[in-house]
């Protein structure tokens, strides 16, 4: 996607956010008068934001930017093959996994054992594999010892 | 200005952590953060963020100078990874970065590393003399100041952060004010009426401080760094102790102005370390007879940048502690522990306690101390450790670590899920060019000082907007505001100007 046409789809993304957070704002009771009002900073403050919308949506027209709806999937498609792309998303997918699946079925100091062993088994190179599960059991240790047992923090 | 009471203070100061869990806990710090600073993809503020897991159970002030000793620590370990491995360690090495990793390339490791330690330990020292001196004229200064003052601060401390970051400006406005909305969740401070919480209990507490951080800085860095399986590494010469000694005494006037200048951006809300190194390598570069060295390994770049970098971190305490507003990331989370154990900064806490600021004072001056003999000895074992961890193998470990950091503040593992939900915003934040500093500034200053001032302004004001604008104290900051902003934005275009003119008698 072309670069103002990008800005210009921010821009409403950031003009619809204002416009939600402006009307969640007004509708919050307050226990007093409208000054004592929880919603009366997060109201201007949209205010604000909207303003700044405003602007980055007209900069962005006069770039030359318009919506268009059609060419997303060419744009995504685009997106995942691209080689630095596709990196970032393993680097995303390895930790979102270990973060959303291992910590909370398997506990804190085993995910992360298997979380450095897979990394350091497939993807550093410089280190033989076999010497992966020993390192990160080795790293496990120190962190348990340190956190755990030092700083007496609860982490299982 | 009471000499005598301040010498008798700093004495009693440096009675008072010279005792062997004193040295220890800072001995603990700088480590600490000589090794976070110097990991690549583990910042200072991070760093600080993992620190302050453990200091929830201490004393309050005895926080404060672990995490000082951990700041002053990362302030200067940053620049190990720069000059070895060209990754710099905080986004305040890279100007660093520029200058060692050339002399690295030319086995001139040790040299740069030397310089680095002794330009930082002097940049250190005048900032904490600074530190001391302008104290007391600020704390007289933020006496003046109603909730109508410090709310302007807030916006003032927005606007900097926003218009100091690199690129576009309207990005990093609307960055600032997304912040300030997030900054919002929870309870109402003046009514304690839920915001934004959607009926739930986890948002009612507010967004947390350091999940927060260890997501947007630290996961950001892990994605990244993950599976980028490319490796470089250079070998280091040996070199004797009074060499970076010898070259730094000689530029030893460029390391004072450049200090000042250091110190003196510090003090100003908002703009950190990420900017005074800059200031003072651009510093450096204007007054250099051979400028046409920067870039290319100059020595005089890496003191200017690195006794910014440096002098910026005792200036950082003048806001945090007279005011209650961040000079930068690590000072924030320094804030955010001092909330947490029932201490408010502010106009009057130095009033109320006085050895406050010796002490600090003091623990930053043992850190110098502690940094220069730590990173002169074992600053070649960790450049050697580094020099053999494969990027990947870091970034996993700093992935656990970010885990870990997130999961420890609060023992909540939904703050984990946060970090991680960070984590991937500051990588899109990243990828559409919005920059995160000013972000995380409005996340801080919205939540505890805009909206609380603004609306403590509003009722002791019975609801008038008037005294905004028309109270003498603010409209000097509101001058002073604006007067900032115009400079910032004239001062780029006189000098592309001049540049023009001095290029045109030149052909």
């Amino acid at each position: 996607m072309p670069r103002p046409d990008r800005e210009l789809f921010i821009a409403c993304f950031v003009l619809a956010l204002a416009v939600y957070v402006f009307f969640a704002s007004i509708q919050m009771q307050g226990r007093g008068e409208f000054i004592e009002s929880p919603g009366l900073f997060p109201g201007l403050i949209s205010v604000v934001l909207c303003i700044f919308g405003i602007v980055y949506a007209v900069r962005s027209l006069l770039q030359g930017g318009r919506l268009k709806f059609g060419g997303w999937g060419r744009s995504l498609t685009g997106l995942l093959v691209s080689r630095e792309n596709r990196t970032l998303m393993l680097g995303i997918l390895y930790p979102g996994l270990y973060v959303s699946l291992a910590i909370p079925f398997i506990g804190f100091h085993y995910s992360s054992a298997l979380f450095m062993a897979v990394i350091f088994f497939f993807y550093v190179q410089r280190w033989k594999r076999w010497t992966a599960p020993f390192i990160s059991a080795g790293m496990t240790l120190l962190l348990y010892l340190i956190f755990n047992k030092l700083f007496m923090l609860q982490i299982r | 200005m009471d000499w005598l009471q301040m010498t008798m203070g700093l004495g009693k100061a440096l009675f008072d952590l010279c005792t062997p869990y004193g040295l220890l806990l800072i001995s603990i710090g700088v480590a600490a953060g000589i090794l976070g600073g110097a990991l690549p993809g583990v910042s200072t503020t991070m760093t600080v963020a993992l620190v302050a897991i453990v200091t929830y159970t201490m004393d309050p002030l005895w926080s404060v100078i672990l995490l000082s000793a951990v700041q002053v620590g990362g302030t200067y370990g940053g620049s190990i990874s720069a000059t070895v491995l060209n990754i710099p360690g905080t986004p305040a090495s890279v100007p660093t970065a520029i200058e060692g990793y050339q002399l690295t390339k030319k086995g001139e490791a040790e040299v740069a590393l030397g310089i680095n330690v002794f330009t930082s330990f002097m940049g250190n020292n005048l900032g904490i003399i600074m530190l001391l001196v302008s104290m007391p004229l600020l704390v007289k200064l933020a006496m003046m100041f109603g909730p109508w003052e410090m709310f302007w601060f807030g916006v003032f401390g927005v606007f900097i952060a926003a218009n100091l970051s690199e690129g576009d400006k309207l990005k990093g406005l609307i960055a600032a004010t997304v912040g300030l909305i997030l900054g919002c969740i929870g309870l109402d401070p003046i009514d304690a009426s839920p915001r934004f919480a959607y009926g739930t209990t986890y948002l009612q507490g507010g967004l947390p401080l350091i999940p927060v951080m260890i997501g947007l800085y630290g996961f950001t860095e892990v994605f990244e760094g993950l599976t980028d399986i490319k490796v470089s590494s250079h070998p280091l010469k040996k070199t004797s102790l009074l060499e970076p000694a010898r070259m730094w005494w000689k530029y030893r006037w460029l390391s004072v102005r450049t200090s000042i200048l250091g110190y003196i951006i510090g003090v100003a809300p908002g703009i950190g370390a990420n900017v005074s190194c800059w200031v003072g390598y651009d510093h450096a570069k204007s007054m250099s007879k051979e400028p046409e060295k920067f870039g290319k390994g100059s020595i005089e770049g890496l003191i200017g940048s690195e006794s910014c970098n440096m002098a910026n971190v005792p200036g950082a305490y003048a806001p945090v502690l007279s005011l209650a507003i961040p000079g930068d990331a690590p000072t924030a989370i320094m804030l955010g522990i001092l909330l947490l154990h029932g201490v408010r900064p502010g106009p009057t806490f130095l009033i109320t306690n006085p050895t406050w600021l010796y002490q600090i004072a003091v623990a930053l001056f043992l850190s110098g101390v502690l940094f220069v003999l730590i990173g002169t000895y074992a600053g070649k074992g960790l450049v050697r450790l580094f020099v053999s961890t494969p990027r990947t193998a870091m970034a996993a470990i700093v992935a656990v670590l970010c885990s870990l950091g997130a999961y420890a503040a609060n023992g909540n593992i939904s703050d984990i899920y946060l970090a991680f939900g960070f984590g991937l915003l500051g990588v899109v934040m990243k990828a559409l060019g919005f920059p995160s500093a000013p972000f995380v500034m409005g996340l801080i200053l919205g939540s505890d000082l805009l909206d609380v001032n603004f609306r403590r302004a509003l009722l002791a004001g019975k609801g008038s907007f008037a005294p905004f604008f028309t109270r003498e104290v603010s409209i000097a900051l509101i001058l002073f505001i604006v007067l900032i902003l115009l400079a910032q934005y004239l001062v780029p275009k006189l000098r592309r100007k001049r540049a023009k003119s001095r290029e045109t008698i030149l052909e």
